[in-house]
């Protein structure tokens, strides 16, 4: 713990006070269990300990090229534990190509590179030599489309299951339920968990994808304008479960629609032609941005 | 030491495999190229193309058959391929989202898949038997029916690629359906109906099966299509199958031949769709 | 105004009769071989026809059992040979080839179905069934030769290499440039998305191809795996050449054989009426089968 205390500490100056009124102190709370088994009450001390705001990740000096073609320029951002930065930005701004840098997305394609750092608990995840298997399991990706795999929901859950060898029944089961509640979705699937996934709404679907993703536990998860292609219904629906996710994993959600971005998330950065134009506590961004870009962008002037 | 070594190990066993299989498929390509060149090229002369057939002492050249092979080629194409465009026209056109258009691209997809030797029976049938000798018709009609479904399926999908609000503003400036069809839309997807034609060629170039029972054979130059007419196809499939080495020489030269003929009108075909006319 | 509408007209009437063309063809053939088949029909019956090893010149006896079976096992082994090295030649192109190299390679395997069939029948004749019968038969005949039950159908027998397991093998050439482009096709529909949110979760190339591509695509891969079967049914310059065109029983793999367009391609131009007759009516079960196989094949392919 005091490791990750002293990182803490290192990573205060670096962003303007936010850390005075951390998003997580009052879902840590919430979380806590009665305090009735002496053994639920450690854990939940465990749990305020764990949950202590700290940079989870943090983009150093990142940049990104396809080919010669530098699309990512000098990019710093931390992204805090247990909270939802979302990143914003007119088409083309670099944001998704961002987000993919986070899970290695961009590995499955030739003739491109990074530049700089992203340090995830003080490891590189951009090192030639990281196990990218391992790291995108750690790091959940949900994109713009539904991506159920053509088997059945529950099987569908079960496949991260499966790839990190966990088999007993009993316990896929029960990790299986745990994520489609996290979800939202355990009382719309229940009696249909051995139908095709592919028979689901697309907002179901969706939710499939998000509660596959955690079904392995993930760090972090990312979210490629997730609810873009999603009826309002849908997408508040999904709003209301990230919140909620809020005390288990931290999100990076990239998005067209600043009034989601407003609305859920704790952090908000702006990016422009690759760059990074102001980061900083969402309530500032959208009412007292620092750059004059940041207002007119908000405001809905260009973009 | 990564925990999941077992699965990176699988994944590079199974890909290694399938790179194999790759590399198997173009070395069995190259071999069969390279068998055919070796072959081919040692008995390969000009006499080949220029002298009649000689006995098999050796000497002479299948100038009869080449001709013999170019001209039912010809004259198929030039029965099948406007035969295939207008069916195609018909189906993307005038039967465009209409059950009859679907009825007619099932009938397509089976005329396509029928083997050719049926097809060489059932031209034998109706042309061959009835007028009491094998002819040079025959072997050009199958040939064209080989043709015409192949055709009509590239120009029915090429068609189909055309947008639509494009006849539409020609139909709004007062021209009639046919100038539209003629002027617009066939332009439009002149390369892609050009690609499937020039692949349509390539494909009767080759055949054998369609010939044997049609257009037979002919020792003797003959381009009079109401007789036997020689091609080369049917010559090789029957010198490979003699007993006289210069005759497997001569079949090994002409199989040269008919395969560099085949795959440069299969590259041109290629080439054509990029073609803008 | 009077001559285009005519002029108009006309053009449609042309497009009619170019369609009309594909009518006339398919109606025709399969109304020519059923009355063509007539005397064979009437003389040796369906069932009888099917069931019947016979094919004797002197006594016009003539039976479908020998050719028919001839025909499906040549196409099931070539299926069989062809299949796995075409599904990695489309994983290969799908998955991991270079893009730069990427359009050659496939250019390469579509060649090699371009490739006219009486070029492979003479390669098989002189290349593949020599090769076979020297250096493979006689190590297939020690490691099986001598097992119980099986044995004798890996037993070589000296015919010049020309035998059932060459004919297959040609033809599995034949098809593989075909199972290959038409795999690649299916696998490259499945959406870049999907594939990429396997990947998301951790999983390798090999598990993205069997969690996402194999299941999506697979309906469309084995359409067109059903439809080369279809191909290798009826191909008859390839098979001709190599499998002997021997009518006797089938006492090992390595014994010359005979399919349906095998007999067809040595025999028409020499049947009398009976025997022609007899043709017609293995070319109208070749027709049918191919009916059958097309119709299978499609179905998979919509459903995909």
């Amino acid at each position: 713990m005091t490791e990750k205390g002293a990182r803490e500490e290192q990573a205060r100056p670096n962003t303007n006070g936010e850390m005075d009124n951390p998003p997580t102190a009052g879902e840590t709370k919430a979380l806590a269990p009665k305090p009735e088994t002496p053994n639920l009450l450690q854990s939940a001390k465990d749990a305020e300990v764990a949950n202590a705001p700290y940079e989870l990740l943090r983009v150093d000096k990142l940049g990104f090229y396809f080919g010669e073609n530098k699309v990512l320029k000098d990019i710093e951002l931390p992204i805090w534990r247990n909270s939802i930065t979302s990143l914003i930005g007119p088409s083309g701004c670099g944001k998704t190509t961002l987000l993919r840098c986070f899970n290695r997305m961009h590995d499955l394609y030739p003739n491109n590179h990074y530049e700089g750092q992203i340090l995830m608990e003080g490891r590189n995840i951009l090192d030639k030599n990281e196990d990218l298997i391992w790291l995108r399991s750690r790091l959940g990706m949900v994109f713009q489309k539904p991506t159920p795999f053509p088997m059945s929901v529950y099987d569908n859950i079960a496949y991260g299951l499966k790839l990190k060898k966990i088999t007993n029944k009993p316990r896929v089961r029960e990790l299986v339920e745990k994520a489609l509640r996290q979800a939202n979705l355990w009382d719309e699937v229940k009696d249909r968990l051995k139908e095709n996934a592919l028979g689901l709404s697309g907002g179901q679907q969706q939710r499939l994808s998000i509660a596959r993703s955690l079904a392995v536990s993930p760090a972090v998860l990312l979210f490629d304008e997730a609810t873009s292609a999603l009826d309002p219904i849908s997408s508040a629906k999904i709003e209301e479960m990230m919140v909620e996710l809020k005390k288990e994993v931290t999100m990076v959600v990239v998005t067209h629609n600043m009034q989601q971005a407003a609305r859920v998330s704790d952090y908000t950065a702006l990016m422009w032609l690759g760059s990074l134009v102001e980061y900083g506590e969402t309530t500032e961004i959208f009412t007292r941005p620092k750059m004059k870009m940041t207002e007119r962008y908000v405001a809905g002037h260009f973009g | 030491m990564k925990p999941h070594m077992g699965r990176i190990w699988r994944n590079r066993l199974a890909l290694t495999l399938a790179t194999c299989s790759a590399l198997l498929g173009l070395a069995l390509l190259f071999i069969i190229l390279y068998d055919i060149i070796r072959h081919g090229l040692s008995s390969l002369n000009l006499e080949l193309l220029t002298e009649d057939p000689a006995g098999p002492m050796g000497g002479g050249g299948l100038k009869g058959a080449f001709l013999g092979q170019g001209l039912l080629t010809l004259v198929a194409t030039l029965v099948g391929a406007p035969l295939g465009v207008l069916a195609g026209t018909y189906i993307a056109e005038y039967g465009r989202d209409k059950k009859i258009s679907k009825a007619f691209i099932s009938l397509c997809d089976l005329a396509m898949s029928l083997p050719s030797i049926v097809v060489g029976i059932f031209v034998y049938s109706l042309l061959v038997k009835p007028f009491g000798g094998f002819n040079g018709w025959a072997g050009a009609a199958a040939l064209a029916i080989i043709m015409i479904p192949l055709v009509t399926r590239t120009t029915e999908t090429m068609l189909a690629m055309v947008p639509w609000t494009l006849r539409e503003a020609a139909l709004a400036l007062g021209s009639s359906y046919s100038q539209v069809i003629i002027k617009i839309v066939y332009r439009k997807a002149a390369s892609g109906i050009l690609t499937g034609i020039l692949l349509a060629i390539a494909r009767v170039a080759g055949e054998t099966a369609p010939l044997m029972f049609t257009s037979f054979n002919n020792n003797h130059f003959e381009l009079a299509l109401g007789k036997p007419v020689a091609s080369v196809t049917v010559t090789v499939f029957q010198y490979a199958g003699s007993p006289y080495e210069t005759w497997i020489d001569q079949a090994w030269a002409a199989a040269l031949v008919v395969t560099v003929v085949v795959l440069l009108l299969n590259i041109l075909g290629r080439l054509a769709v990029k073609w803008r006319f | 105004m009077r001559a285009k509408k005519a002029a108009n007209f006309f053009f449609f009437l042309l497009t009619c009769l170019g369609a009309g063309s594909l009518v006339f063809l398919t109606a025709g053939i399969l109304v020519t071989l059923v009355v063509e088949s007539q005397p064979g029909m009437e003389r040796f019956g369906f069932i009888q026809f099917i069931l019947s090893r016979d094919w004797n010149y002197a006594q016009e006896a003539f039976g479908a059992l020998r050719p028919l079976t001839g025909t499906i096992l040549a196409a099931v082994f070539a299926v069989i040979l062809a299949t796995p090295v075409a599904i990695g030649v489309a994983v290969f192109l799908t998955e991991l080839c270079p893009a730069k190299i990427k359009g050659a390679i496939a250019l390469a395997i579509e060649l090699l179905a371009a490739i006219p069939s009486v070029i492979y029948g003479l390669w098989g004749l002189f290349v593949l069934a020599p090769f076979l019968e020297k250096y493979f038969q006689p190590i297939v005949g020690k490691i099986f030769g001598g097992l119980p039950w099986i044995g004798p159908y890996f037993q070589t027998q000296m015919a010049g290499g020309l035998n059932l397991v060459t004919a297959a093998m040609v033809l599995g050439v034949m098809i593989l440039p075909f199972i290959a482009s038409l795999a690649r096709e299916g696998f490259a529909q499945v959406p870049e998305a999907l594939k990429e949110s396997a990947y998301g979760l951790g999983a390798t190339c090999w598990e993205t191809i069997v969690a996402v591509v194999w299941p999506t695509s697979q309906k469309a891969v084995l359409g067109g795996i059903i439809m080369a079967s279809g191909r290798a049914l009826g191909e008859t310059m390839a098979v001709a050449y190599v499998i002997g065109n021997r009518h006797g029983a089938l006492e090992s793999l390595f014994s010359p054989y005979v399919t349906i367009t095998s007999v067809i391609a040595n025999e028409f131009n020499e049947a009398g009426p009976i025997q022609m007759s007899a043709l017609f009516y293995l070319t109208l079960a070749l027709f049918l089968a191919n009916l059958i196989v097309l119709t299978v094949a499609k179905r998979l392919m919509r459903k995909s």
